[in-house]
């Protein structure tokens, strides 16, 4: 390849040539030795990138990617920008899908040639005039979009790096040194898309070019209205904002689809998949394929669903709603796991700067846990707490709620962290919800216990910690077998203890139900988990008879699995050291006994049992989910629950 | 116990090591950094490198991108050169007795 030795080389003329030198010393060395500096070593030296390697050389050209010269101020049929503007968003929806930067909006040229097409510099003597060619469609229309885009992708990037969730986990953070116009305000950008809107009324174009060029710069608008919206301040507007921005993607998808570039269209030209070659960015990528334009429309149409369900959250004032909404999402395949923006955007929106959902203090979630686990508001727990406080010193609460606080944010926020971190999460918090529950129970261990609604209370508060616990252990065990965790051996042990941890939830609420007044919204939640979780372990009950034809293990054998498996089940006690379950379940001895028992059941019939749960759970649609501290989820809980069947 | 005097050229090269090398390649780069190593079939470490490109015209990035620590082979090879020392002296330095191969560069020194 030619070089132009006429420029100023990297690092000056102060060198020599020493090429002979080498070729003289390499030949003259003991074949297989190395010569290498003091300190570095072989494994330092295996840890080099080789150049020249496509996969691990970002910056070579290979021979099919040469091609010609990208000019940026190229006039282009409007098509022609139709398709850049939708492949640029399929780009911007594969970031969000996991990408970096560099492999997706980057290799949109223009995002890097910005100050190339600014109308107020371009020279309009060094243009080619092209009357089916408006070069405005390139210096105005183009390059407002591409602004909007850039900005879009700011804001987005702001949410994502504030650590809900993880850099090259959930996403990509990488910006190779690239601006994403984080200095321009998005006021500017609002009103470059304008300009467009009214240049496009008046440029010399075709009445459809003119439509389809207009609802595209109209939904980036509308996007870039959403993205930068300031939840916590301006939650009211979210709702008309997403209305708008509906339907400009409505009448994006119901134009014509917008054709490919002909071949040779400089159009083809406006995106470089090997960008990264000349990016700050030394990590060789892999070009990935952009979904059609249609999956793109489906994608957007998800993302503006995900901002309406959270926007629906946002105005729901219940904890319920959140555990619910999060629940169905985490249990059902009808919902995808939506993008990582908008899983940090329902994370940030639920608790932030000390804050619930931007309106409520922290003590707001107290007050809720209460209310919607055990019937009773905070202010009333507090007053029974302190007229039957027998304890000299004075009772301290606030601990126990900073605690309650912490470990309800955690717990919620997790519905929205990636399947795997979820799980992780969950772990951890069985332990937080113990010891929660140890801090409860010290508390009752202060009062007088004379009066039965003082005892009643002592009795019960300690044991809403253990609901949510429970909980949380249930899902880890069934989250095991979304994520394929499970080898055959251990499936029936995990329904099995899966039936255990329900058997145990069932007692709770039953004692919860027997407690609480029987015309409450609380008392219908619990009757709801109640008969849900009795048709959960009949289904795992048979599952368990079903899959037990897979043990093949010895007992030991299967004792360690079950010990490396569920290890987030057990502490060590103290004084004793001894290690023992955090839950109070049947120990994993039983469970071959339990096992033989099923099968020599004379009357046990897994497919019975399975109808009898399908009969459970259809049999919940009696329960008005009207009746709920969360309607709107809990109709969709029936429906994810209820529909399969 | 013996000991093994290195070639002449073998202990000019290694005079070079951790002095700024900028190698042309054959495919329009120009890669700078600290002559970090290099083995018998001319494959050339260099560390704290940054990676500019000449050419194509479209691809020209003058202003260099950080790529770290690479090796070059020799098959891409165009030129080699050194920053800011006279080799010339340096040979002589070595032709007068002062190198013996002692593993690392700076012993030539010494």
């Amino acid at each position: 390849m030619d070089i132009d030795y006429y420029v100023d080389l990297p690092g000056g003329d102060n060198f020599e040539d020493v090429t002979e030198l080498f070729v003289e010393g390499a030949s003259q060395m003991m074949p297989g030795s190395v010569i290498m500096s003091e300190g570095f070593t072989l494994m330092d030296a295996m840890s080099a990138f080789e150049i020249g390697e496509p996969r691990m050389d970002s910056g070579m050209i290979l021979e099919q990617a040469d091609r010609p010269t990208f000019e940026p101020l190229t006039p282009l049929l409007p098509q022609e920008i139709c398709w850049i503007l939708d492949t640029s968003l399929s780009c911007e929806m594969e970031w969000h899908n996991g990408n970096t930067l560099s492999q997706t909006v980057f290799t949109l040229l223009y995002t890097h040639h910005l100050g190339d097409i600014d109308p107020d510099l371009v020279m309009q003597d060094k243009v080619f005039e092209d009357p089916q060619r408006p070069i405005g469609l390139v210096t105005i229309v183009l390059r407002a979009a591409v602004l909007g885009l850039l900005k879009c992708c700011d804001f987005a990037w702001r949410e994502l790096s504030q650590g809900k969730v993880h850099d090259t986990e959930d996403w990509q953070s990488e910006k190779c040194d690239i601006s994403l116009m984080e200095g321009v305000p998005a006021e500017h950008a609002i009103w470059k898309l304008d300009e467009a809107c009214t240049y496009l009324r008046h440029a010399p174009i075709s009445i459809q070019d003119r439509d389809a060029l207009c609802d595209r710069i109209l939904l980036r608008k509308a996007l870039l209205e959403v993205y930068r919206l300031n939840l916590s301040e301006h939650k009211d507007m979210l709702r008309p904002l997403l209305v708008i921005a509906r339907n400009a993607l409505h009448r994006v998808r119901s134009l014509p689809p917008t054709p490919n570039p002909a071949p040779g269209s400089h159009a083809l030209l406006a995106f470089d998949p090997y960008i990264t070659r000349r990016l700050h960015n030394f990590i060789p990528m892999r070009i990935i394929d952009l979904g059609s334009t249609e999956t793109t429309w489906i994608q957007l149409g998800e993302l503006l669903q995900s901002w309406e369900d959270l926007d629906r959250l946002l105005n729901s004032h219940s904890l319920s709603a959140w555990e619910i909404g999060g629940s169905v999402r985490a249990w059902s395949t009808k919902y995808k796991l939506p993008v990582p923006f908008i899983r940090s955007l329902f994370q940030t929106s639920f608790f932030e700067r000390n804050h619930v959902l931007s309106q409520h203090p922290a003590l707001w979630l107290v007050d809720r846990f209460f209310l919607e686990t055990l019937g009773m508001s905070h202010h009333l727990v507090q007053y029974t707490l302190q007229r039957a406080w027998a304890s000299p010193g004075p009772m301290n609460l606030k601990e126990i709620e900073r605690n309650l606080i912490k470990i309800l944010v955690q717990h919620v926020r997790s519905f929205w962290f990636n399947p795997p971190r979820r799980r992780r999460c969950l772990m951890k918090l069985v332990l937080e919800w113990q010891t929660l529950h140890d801090a409860l129970q010290s508390l009752t261990f202060n009062l007088l216990g004379g009066e039965p609604h003082v005892a009643e209370l002592a009795l019960m508060l300690p044991k809403t910690a253990t609901l949510w616990q429970l909980s949380a252990a249930r899902e880890i065990i069934l989250s095991g077998f979304q994520q394929d965790l499970y080898a055959p051996h251990e499936r029936p042990i995990s329904y099995w203890y899966t039936a255990q941890v329900i058997e145990l939830q069932l007692t709770l609420l039953d004692e919860f139900k027997s407690r609480v007044r029987k015309d409450s919204i609380t008392f219908a939640e619990l009757r709801f988990q109640s008969e849900f979780l009795i048709a959960l372990q009949m289904l795992s009950v048979a599952l368990c008879a079903i899959t037990s034809k897979s043990l093949t293990l010895s007992s030991e054998r299967m004792a360690l699995n079950f010990r490396r498996r569920y290890k987030w089940l057990f502490v060590q006690s103290f004084p004793d050291n001894i290690e023992e379950m955090l839950i109070p379940l049947p120990p994993f001895e039983n469970f071959e006994r339990h096992i033989s028992e099923l099968k020599s059941g004379i009357h046990f019939s897994p497919r019975d049992v399975v109808q009898h749960a399908k009969q459970l759970l259809n049999g919940l649609c009696h329960i008005n989910p009207e009746e709920s501290w969360a309607p709107k989820e809990a109709r969709e809980r029936l429906e994810v629950l209820v529909c399969p069947l | 116990m013996t000991t093994t005097v290195d070639p002449k050229p073998v202990q000019e090269l290694k005079n070079l090591l951790r002095e700024t090398l900028r190698i042309t390649t054959s495919d329009g780069r120009i890669f700078l950094g600290t002559f970090a190593g290099t083995d018998s079939q001319l494959n050339v470490l260099l560390a704290n490198t940054d990676e500019f490109r000449l050419s194509p015209p479209d691809s020209v990035n003058l202003d260099g991108r950080y790529v770290g620590l690479v090796m070059i082979p020799r098959r891409l090879v165009v030129k080699i050169e050194v920053h800011g020392r006279n080799v010339s002296e340096n040979r002589m330095r070595v032709a007068g007795g002062g190198g013996i191969g002692g593993g690392v560069g700076e012993s030539a020194y010494v």
